[in-house]
């Protein structure tokens, strides 16, 4: 089975993809909030992969993460993160747009344990 | 069925600790389709996807490589073709049937596919009764990633991690996998390698040459492991002032001059020693640990949630201490150490317990270099000295282990390998302080050699003085008998094995 992960910005409207794009050229400097599961279980099993997220109308509108590359696994850590581009966006818009980054990382299966055979 | 075989979008792919950034092809992550049961038909299904990936390099021309938990600070693991992520890769066989010739019982085996992190080896062993003989000092590596640069620890009675395995399931072309162990030490019954399809080579030259292989010996699939009854460390940590006969100790493991916390007489199973080299007159930090088949009475368990644990050394300090302050200077680095990493008295835990996690991801810079008992002193006294001229926020951490077998390991040093780790944060300071120590450490004609996964800056004539013409003719010669073709050993090299000549 091949699934495609769906990529950072893949499938957005072009006007934000481009301001996504100047959000994240011009955000050298990021601000990162990091959650992550205690212990084994915050250990990831995938490479990060992320998003860009946008709320728009003070929030009316919020899109949410497509998470499709965990394969049943619970989410090992979650890390937000915005900066210079976006807080701009968000100011000289009122606050009507307010982008951020979304990454994840899956967790681990837990397989039992099996055998190798010729008992 | 076969695996799932997820690809990012990502072009980009950076190591655990973001000291660099690779552009790459393609970076997939690989799950066993079945990820929640270890069988034998899945793993031999996640075997042809394996193939499947090597495959679809050779017929883009691609580089393609094995990514364990992407710690190594090098460019080991990097690519620029096909990266994959073997982390999800993560069943477990253990007690498998034997050679009739083994000798040990076959409870003291267990098989893991090579996404199985040190964590969940230390997880599930220590549920079945067993352990470890040692690791890292944490364990956020996969196994076949901590084998593959020869990640080490500081046991005084064994060598580093690659010298418990004793076979490797390797995936070296699109129509070729082998079973790997030695002949002089069979392992496995045939019958094992026969089920999974694999070829079964015996070999003492190109097994020991695989074991720390760079990622350059095909995508490893599987590790065979031998294994110890659960045991428990009593663990002291004190901060001793640097007398003569420490220095002993740290130069020829001699203890008869000094007396270490814990049982008095008994050799320790694990020695390890911190540095602050500014802050020399307070002493330095000296970690033992006992070995012992139950929990010692009296002991008390590791306190759960410290940001440093007992068995951490001078990266994880340094890492934690990075993720705490923008800039680690050398008075915040001496105030932070009074105030995180403390002495400790008589607490015991299983291997798995006191090495443990680290969840930092600070902007640290570690190396590390191996130098022989009988040279310890010199060496650090060396390094002392550098210091005085050129102060550096960082520190030094002496850890041992018994020389290995495997061609390139670097802990290969006789009668034992002292790895001197200089850590500290991520700055020119740091590197070029590192830089003045190795220059002097080779101006003083100290035989050394570097840890494959830590900062150096080795290149092809400096491996070949440093570890031997025949050891790198030896290593290469393994690999072109495992990578039969001109296009498998051009897919199964990088950047990093050519500045080594090692490709
Ligand atoms: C916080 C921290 C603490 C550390 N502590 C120690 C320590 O105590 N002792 C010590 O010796 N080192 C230590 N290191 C270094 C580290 O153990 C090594 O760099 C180790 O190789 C990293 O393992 P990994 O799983 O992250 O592998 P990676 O860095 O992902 O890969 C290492 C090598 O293995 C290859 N590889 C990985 N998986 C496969 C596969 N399936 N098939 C083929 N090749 C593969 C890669 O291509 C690469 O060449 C530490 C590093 C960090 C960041």
């Amino acid at each position: 089975m091949l699934v495609t992960g769906g990529g950072s910005m893949s499938k957005r409207p072009g006007w934000r993809r481009a301001a996504a794009l100047l959000c994240l050229t011009l955000g050298s400097a990021c601000a990162h909030y990091r959650v992550q599961a205690p212990g084994a279980a915050g250990v990831g099993a995938t490479e990060p992969q992320g998003e860009v997220l946008w709320s728009l109308g003070w929030g009316l509108v919020q899109e949410r993460p497509r998470v499709d590359n965990c394969e049943d696994q619970a989410l090992a850590e979650v890390t937000q993160s915005t900066n210079v581009g976006f807080a701009l966006i968000s100011v000289l818009t009122l606050g009507l747009a307010m982008p951020q980054r979304v990454e994840w990382r899956c967790a681990k299966a837990q397989p039992t344990p099996g055998d190798l055979g010729v008992r | 069925m076969p695996p799932v075989i997820h690809e990012s979008s990502q072009k980009r792919w950076q190591n655990w600790h973001q000291s660099y950034t690779q552009k790459l092809e393609l970076l997939v992550d690989v799950w066993n389709a079945n990820a929640s049961q270890s069988t034998v038909p899945g793993y031999v299904d996640t075997t042809q996807g394996l193939q499947g990936l090597i495959q679809r390099a050779l017929t883009g021309g691609l580089e393609i490589r094995g990514l364990g938990g992407g710690w190594s600070f090098t460019k080991a693991p990097a690519t620029s073709g096909i990266l994959v992520n073997t982390r999800p890769l993560n069943y477990l066989f253990p007690a498998p049937r034997t050679h009739p010739a083994y000798p040990r019982r076959r409870e003291d085996l267990l098989f893991a596919q090579c996404g199985v992190s040190v964590a969940e080896l230390n997880h599930f062993l220590k549920k079945i009764g067993k352990s470890l003989p040692t690791s890292g000092a944490s364990n956020g590596q996969t196994i076949a990633g901590a084998i593959g640069t020869g990640t080490h620890g500081s046991s005084l009675e064994f060598g580093a991690m690659q010298d418990f395995v004793v076979g490797l399931h390797l995936v070296v072309s699109p129509d070729r996998h082998v079973w790997l162990e030695r002949a002089s030490a069979p392992v496995i019954h045939d019958e094992i390698p026969q089920n999974l399809g694999a070829r079964l080579v015996r070999d003492d030259a190109l097994f020991n040459a695989a074991l720390v292989g760079l990622g350059g010996f095909g995508l490893v699939h599987g590790v065979l492991m031998e294994v110890e009854d659960l045991y428990y460390l009593q663990a002291y940590r004190r901060r001793m002032p640097l007398t003569e006969e420490l220095w002993r100790a740290f130069d020829q493991l001699d203890f008869s001059g000094i007396a270490l916390p814990g049982p008095p007489g008994v050799k320790p199973y694990h020695f390890q020693a911190v540095i602050n080299p500014n802050d020399l007159d307070r002493g330095v930090y000296v970690t033992v640990m006992y070995k012992h088949a139950q929990r010692p009475e009296g002991s008390n368990p590791p306190s759960p949630g410290s940001k440093l644990t007992q068995g951490d050394s001078a990266l994880e300090i340094v890492g934690v201490l990075t993720d705490l302050v923008s800039e680690l200077t050398i008075p915040v680095l001496s105030r932070l150490m009074d105030r995180f990493y403390e002495e400790y008295d008589n607490i015991s835990g299983t291997h798995g317990e006191l090495f443990t996690d680290t969840t930092t991801r600070g902007k640290a810079w570690g190396s590390a270099v191996g130098v022989p008992l009988g040279r310890v002193r010199e060496t650090v006294e060396l390094a002392l000295a550098v210091n005085r001229a050129f102060p550096f926020p960082g520190l030094f951490g002496l850890r041992y282990a018994l020389p290995s077998r495997a061609t390139l390991a670097f802990t290969s040093h006789a009668p034992m390998t002292c790895v001197l780790d200089i850590d500290g944060a991520a700055s020119t300071r740091t590197k070029t302080y590192s830089r003045r120590v190795w220059q002097g450490i080779s101006q003083a004609a100290i035989p050394h050699t570097f840890h494959w996964g830590k900062v150096h800056e080795l290149d092809g004539p400096a491996v070949r003085g440093l570890y031997g013409t025949a050891r790198v003719d030896a290593w290469r010669g393994a690999r072109k008998a495992l990578l039969t073709t001109p296009e498998l050993l051009a897919a199964f090299s990088n950047d990093y094995l050519r500045g080594l000549d090692l490709a």
